[in-house]
């Protein structure tokens, strides 16, 4: 048995905190000071969640996310956008693999392999998606959607795309989190995106083909507990660690708290993005 | 897999070449293959004052964000703006096209304290061995 990881629940949050304390158990994880954790969470209401480099006043239709009371967060993480309702959500902090190639594709190998024994153990006949050669399509032709398309060693069942994850790589730590839903959301998702309406109506009915959740699939329905407990052993299986129960430490919640109040709850952040958006291209205010 | 013996590297594999005071830098050869399809590429602003192994930026690959680090510490003088429109450069063209920034160096003795390329190599051989 290696060291221990530390499994939390931090329930249900907003989402700066959700992001502020994935960022912050980054951050204290990188200056030596956390064990590797597994983190499990929800959100206070429905949110949609949008890739580091996304272009939220340009990809997202901010009135209507406000009208339908869905709040708009951007993650430190890549990826394209999610929208959390319905849902358990992962984090994993963790140092770079000790015993393989600390790859962006291997730590999805590995991590995947603990979200498909999770979900393997409730009867969900999950696979990992191959890897292979492909060109990545132009970010302005692809759907904005995560969900829409399926990445090396993400995890698809009955064909669908049912866990959404995306990655932060500092020097020393990863951070993978993602999104599990029980249910999904199709046309409220891709009413949150800015889009024409005729390119609307084909995302949606192509994503009943591509997109699906836990309990979509699941051959008996399953629990908000049940499916945090698989979490929590697949990846005790997969790792061959202990996960134990350690609080969040002060230090933790102090960042996290810091990062909250002057990152992820403000629209210099989530709004006008990256320094990229904000020197090339002044765009519209909604 | 290139490894221009004209340039250092560090062991986050941003590769670094003097020119006078002044310090180009990329990421490798290596890196691009490690990093695939590269679709964001994220410089710090003109006048950005950075430390040696400090973050000056970010790049992003299909699901993943990953930082930059500086080989030397000073003050970036250039950026290579062209690439946030065509961050595939950086795959395309890693030592040549796809460089990042221009930092003017604040202690000129950093940059002989990189890798050269014979030692980067080992470094990879032996990442590679670990799969």
């Amino acid at each position: 048995m290696q060291q221990p990881w530390r499994f939390v629940n931090t329930g249900n949050g907003t989402a700066a905190f959700n992001m502020a304390l994935d960022e912050a158990l980054l951050l204290v994880h990188e200056a030596g000071a956390a064990l590797p954790t597994l983190r499990v969470y929800g959100w206070c209401q429905p949110t949609l969640s949008l890739g580091y480099a996304q272009n939220t006043r340009q990809e997202v239709d901010l009135a209507a996310c406000q009208a339908q009371g869905i709040a708009v967060v951007r993650r430190p993480t890549g990826g394209r956008a999610v929208l959390h309702d319905q849902e358990v959500t992962y984090s994993v902090v963790m140092p770079l693999l000790a015993d393989g190639p600390s790859t962006i594709t291997e730590h999805y190998r590995r991590i995947g392999m603990a979200l498909a024994t999770a979900l393997q153990s409730l009867g969900i006949p999950v696979c990992l998606a191959r890897p292979q050669v492909r060109t990545a399509p132009a970010r302005t032709l692809a759907s904005p959607a995560c969900f829409a398309a399926l990445s090396r060693y993400e995890l698809s069942a009955a064909g669908k795309k049912i866990v959404g994850s995306a990655q932060k790589r500092a020097q020393r730590t990863v951070l993978q989190h993602g999104s599990i839903p029980f249910w999904m959301d199709r046309q409220g998702l891709f009413q949150c995106l800015r889009m024409p309406a005729e390119r609307r109506q084909v995302l949606v009915q192509e994503a009943y083909t591509t997109m699906g959740a836990v309990n979509e699939i699941a051959p008996t329905p399953v629990t908000l507990p049940a499916l945090q407990d698989a979490l929590r052993q697949g990846f005790s299986t997969t790792f061959g660690v202990e996960l134990v129960e350690v609080p969040i430490a002060p230090e933790e919640w102090r960042l996290a708290q810091h990062l909250q109040a002057t990152k992820y709850s403000t629209d210099t952040w989530n709004l006008d993005g990256t320094v990229v958006w904000r020197q090339r291209q002044p765009v519209e205010k909604v | 897999m290139e490894f221009p013996v004209n340039l250092r590297y560090t062991k986050e594999h941003e590769w670094a070449r003097q020119e006078g005071n002044r310090v180009v830098v990329g990421i490798t050869d290596y890196a691009q293959k490690e990093l695939g399809d590269v679709v964001f590429v994220e410089l710090p602003d003109l006048g950005t004052t950075i430390e040696a192994m400090g973050t000056f930026g970010v790049v992003e690959s299909v699901k993943a964000v990953s930082d930059l680090y500086a080989p030397v510490s000073g003050t970036i003088v250039e950026a290579n703006t062209i690439l946030e429109d065509q961050p595939e450069l950086v795959n395309a063209s890693p030592y040549g096209q796809g460089w990042m920034v221009v930092i003017e160096a604040a202690n000129p003795e950093e940059f002989q304290q990189l890798l050269t390329a014979a030692e980067y190599q080992a470094y990879v051989v032996q990442e590679k061995s670990s799969r």
